[in-house]
């Protein structure tokens, strides 16, 4: 019995650990620059090292001005489409993370060795994470586009 | 193949993974294929074991996709598990009894160190992995106690059997992602520092993995265990 409820209790741990670690932000301090059907624009208007883009999406579906679908995985969330659009695989399309935050805290967060994105003559490069990866950094653009591979 | 029963062990195994796989991939992290693998590998042998893991590795494509890196990875990942297991349940003679303590304090110190130093990943991802890695670090301190309390008392057979292969389950658990680590970056032909960027981001699918292989190996080997026996005895 004892063993028992010593085992329950490591269980019980691991999985509060790991609910706890799976918790979102709360995103604020963000516009919304444009909002397409192959585009979205964000810019950020201050820091929050809490909150990423993905965090900034959900609030942005919440307030009903973007639509999008994703899935989850260990590396974070996926974007299926974005606005209606589901990139076509037969022509390898994509949902593309674009962003100006470089290094941040020592971390690289884009490479412009990836491709770049010009955005109204803001120079965007490829982001090196996805959406759930990329912290909110003020005056920083964060673009989803369209890309092929 | 011998006989035809032993096609339709492999068939069915190879079923069986794919649907454990299917059903929980809604869950990030959380995984049952590694525990019912490594049970029917003991039980059935290296020869079982390497045909299905090659059907389930290929197969499961018609669900998940075909990807020539997550191919190539399941095919080279899933037969060595299963030489290494089924090897293991054919062996008659135990395993040496330092070899799963060694090999838990070894995991311990690494997720104790990795979590002390300051991991190059997203600012959003520290705290998380941070967290993963102590309870990573915890686990196998945990086991390590538990395989060294039942080596002194010289337990029952069968639960230092399942403390041993737990500890070599979470080895091949970990190892699943360095393989990953060395393969994408080969497909894609990722630069040096993309590479390093996908090794450090690759913490957050391990560490969940391997704490879900410690917990589901140590709980369902031994039913496994039992039911495949059952199955194998069975005419």
């Amino acid at each position: 019995m004892k063993q028992r409820r010593i085992l329950a209790a490591f269980l019980l741990a691991v999985s509060a650990c790991l609910c706890l670690a799976a918790c979102g932000g709360k995103a604020s301090g963000y516009e919304l620059l444009e909002s397409g059907e192959r585009i979205v624009a964000v810019k950020a208007s201050e820091t929050n090292d809490q909150s990423s883009l993905f965090d900034v999406l959900k609030q942005l579906q919440e307030e009903g001005k973007i639509e999008f679908t994703y899935s989850d995985s260990e590396y974070g969330a996926y974007i299926l489409s974005v606005n209606g659009y589901t990139p076509d695989s037969s022509k390898n399309e994509y949902w593309a993370v674009y962003t100006t935050l470089g290094e941040y805290k020592e971390v690289s967060y884009s490479s412009a060795e990836y491709g770049t994105y010009d955005y109204n003559g803001t120079v965007c490069a490829s982001a090196s994470y996805g959406v759930s990866g990329l912290p909110m950094v003020e005056g920083n653009v964060y673009l989803l586009t369209v890309g092929t591979y | 193949m011998r006989t035809a029963r032993e096609i339709a062990i492999c068939a069915l195994a190879a079923a069986l993974l794919i649907a454990v796989q299917i059903a929980l991939s809604f869950l990030p992290g959380v995984e049952l294929v590694t525990a019912v693998f490594l049970a029917f590998c003991y039980t059935f042998g290296r020869r079982s074991g390497v045909v299905t893991a090659t059907a389930f590795s290929l197969l499961r494509c018609f669900v998940f996709g075909f990807y020539p890196s997550v191919v190539a990875l399941y095919l080279i990942y899933y037969n060595l598990f299963a030489l290494l297991f089924g090897g293991l349940g054919e062996r008659n003679k135990p395993l040496p009894p330092w070899l799963a303590p060694a090999i838990l304090l070894l995991l311990a110190a690494a997720s104790a160190a990795l979590a002390c130093l300051r991991l190059p990943v997203s600012i959003l991802w520290q705290g998380k992995l941070s967290a993963l890695l102590w309870t990573m670090c915890a686990l196998f301190a945990a086991l390590f106690a538990l395989n060294c309390a039942l080596l002194w008392k010289n337990k029952r057979k069968d639960y230092r059997e399942t403390a041993e292969l737990t500890a070599l389950a979470a080895v091949c658990t970990v190892c699943f992602t360095l393989l990953d680590d060395v393969l994408t970056p080969l497909f894609y032909r990722l630069s040096a520092e993309a590479a390093l960027a996908w090794f450090y981001t690759s913490f957050t699918a391990m560490i969940p993995q391997t704490i879900c292989c410690v917990v589901s190996v140590s709980v369902l080997f031994l039913p496994l265990r039992k039911s495949m026996e059952f199955a194998a005895k069975k005419r």
